[in-house]
């Protein structure tokens, strides 16, 4: 998921936040984030608060330089969430329009969907959710379940709008966070039941999952992913061990993406794309990044492409 | 009695590892029904419980869901011990603002470390999340807090810290407080970078290095 850039609004003079919450704005920034930074797609939504407001959530769609976020969330516990019937927000709509304004031309368009546990996470208070794992795990699964369904149809409908491909971001899932026992009885399921559905849709899927992930590999295993996105923390030579044949994509980090220049990117893009088949920022890029800077990162994996094998994500043209 | 003293501590201690609330409770009560003072109860039997806690974690056995639990259980004891607190428990060992830096919303490493730190001994002042910048500096001088713990897990935020680092210098108060920054992309280099006192990975390694920063500052007794 990449959010907006504060460089690109004001270069452009676009108005704030219709990028989010309006489908040609949306479109026509996926075209401008894709065109200024040479990337090889377009993607939206930008930020990860569309499907919590199909379930009730308050969102501030903040500003040029902060990323939407929730202020209010519609449950206190699971068992509120468990209530909630998910519909539609506008944003949701807005989301499978610009997909469908995108759709058809030579860049594949990414969509993107937010992971159960990281919207659970943005439905009520993230403490409970992390103390009822360790406590009541069972409730925590039938709400994972419950979001899950909502996933799933949002999925579907990003495919059927057009998109090419999925990328399905858990962060609130990380294995640094919640330990593989956890991973492995309450997300794990509920990502699989994800992953499978993007699949019969005939669509490629990305996950990603944040921090250290190394001690989750043999769950990520048993995941039909088309390719694993990881944070900086990881190697990725370490991680290819665990999945010698499969794709993996990264990770080059955020802070340096926002803070670091030229050489530098150049050169950390050029270690990650020595194994990373798909060269990608660790996680969502900060506001602040500088296009020139995202630039620095696709030079690299131009340069190294020729000392890659050939590669294609089945699916896309 | 003494020896029953010794092992009701090491009993609260153990049901603090196990997250045990209803055990760690009913043996609290009944330490102080066999006399055990409240202060030790809480520092002899629930801080050594939580530290092992804190080792677990670090080890790579508990994650946050236990640690939170087994932090239930600790703040459940102690409000049962409050009222027993003696005239001698007051003094922290060290009086600390911490939040969330504006513009991030990510919190649960913030609450950890808050809870290891009041686990320790520290008076812990916490301003939530997506703090406004002026806000850590206007609550350290109002509740004259020794040290300002700055979280945050988005690489936007980061600048943030930067900035209360220069605010406290331009507003000269710079010496009066330790500034500590944690959060997934914070590194050594960058609060070197920033000019901060200190770095904590996790919430464990935060403990350690508030002691360090703090040694000599407050004598630790009690908390709460």
């Amino acid at each position: 998921m990449a959010g907006s850039l504060y460089a690109l609004l004001e270069e452009n003079h676009l108005a704030y936040p219709t990028l989010h919450n309006n489908a040609a704005a949306m479109a026509e920034y996926a075209v401008l984030l894709q065109q200024t930074c040479e990337i090889d797609n377009y993607g939206v939504p930008f930020c990860m608060t569309v499907e919590a407001e199909d379930f009730g959530a308050e969102v501030d769609l903040g500003s040029p330089l902060k990323d939407p976020r929730v202020t209010r969330y519609p449950a206190a516990t699971l068992d509120q969430v468990l209530a909630i019937h998910p519909a539609a927000c506008p944003r949701h709509r807005v989301t499978l329009d610009a997909i469908a304004r995108l759709t058809g031309g030579d860049v594949p368009v990414i969509g993107n969907l937010t992971g159960p546990t990281s919207l659970l996470t943005s439905l009520m208070e993230p403490t409970e959710v992390y103390r009822a794992m360790a406590k009541d795990e069972k409730k925590v699964a039938l709400a994972l379940t419950h979001l899950t369904a909502h996933l799933i149809r949002f999925a579907e409908e990003q495919v059927a709008a057009g998109a090419d491909m999925l990328v399905l971001a858990d962060p609130g899932s990380s294995g640094d966070i919640i330990g593989g026992g956890h991973f492995r009885r309450l997300v794990a399921p509920s990502l699989l039941a994800i992953v499978e559905a993007v699949k019969v849709c005939g669509k490629p899927v990305v996950l990603h999952i944040c921090g250290n992930i190394m001690p989750l590999a043999p769950e990520l295993a048993e995941i039909p992913w088309d390719a694993l996105s990881v944070d900086s923390v990881v190697s990725l030579s370490k991680l290819q061990v665990h999945f010698p044949e499969r794709t993996l994509m990264g990770n080059v980090s955020t802070h340096l993406l926002a803070v670091s220049s030229g050489d530098k990117i150049y050169q950390a893009a050029g270690k990650a794309v020595e194994v990373s088949a798909i060269l990608a920022p660790a996680c969502g890029l900060s506001t602040t990044t500088l296009p020139e800077n995202i630039r620095s990162m696709v030079r690299a994996a131009r340069d190294a492409a020729g000392k890659l094998p050939k590669y294609s994500v089945p699916g896309v043209s | 009695m003494l020896k029953r003293r010794v092992q009701i501590l090491k009993e609260i201690a153990a049901a603090v590892v196990a997250m045990d609330e209803n055990g760690v409770v009913h043996l609290a009560r009944e330490a102080l029904h066999q006399g055990v003072k409240a202060n030790e109860i809480i520092m002899e039997g629930l801080s050594k419980g939580m530290e092992v806690v804190g080792k677990r974690y670090e080890s790579g056995e508990y994650f946050i869901p236990q640690m939170l639990v087994a932090s239930d259980a600790m703040y459940a004891a102690i409000e049962v011990l409050k009222p027993h607190l003696t005239g001698t428990a007051g003094k922290s060992a060290g009086r600390i603002v911490i939040g969330v830096v504006e513009g991030d919303t990510h919190d649960i490493g913030k609450n950890l470390v808050k809870i290891m730190l009041e686990s320790s001994g520290f008076t812990v002042h916490d301003l939530g999340r997506d703090v406004p910048l002026q806000k850590f500096i206007e609550e350290a001088e109002a509740v004259q807090a020794q040290m300002i713990c700055l979280s945050s897990l988005m690489t936007t935020a980061m600048s943030g810290m930067k900035e209360v680092v220069r605010m406290l210098k331009t507003r000269g108060l710079r010496h009066k407080y330790k500034v500590m920054v944690g959060g997934e992309p914070i590194s050594q280099a960058f609060a070197d970078a920033i000019e901060a006192d200190g770095y904590a990975a996790n919430a464990v390694s935060a403990v350690k290095k508030a002691k360090e920063l703090l040694s000599g500052d407050e004598t630790r007794s009690i908390m709460f």
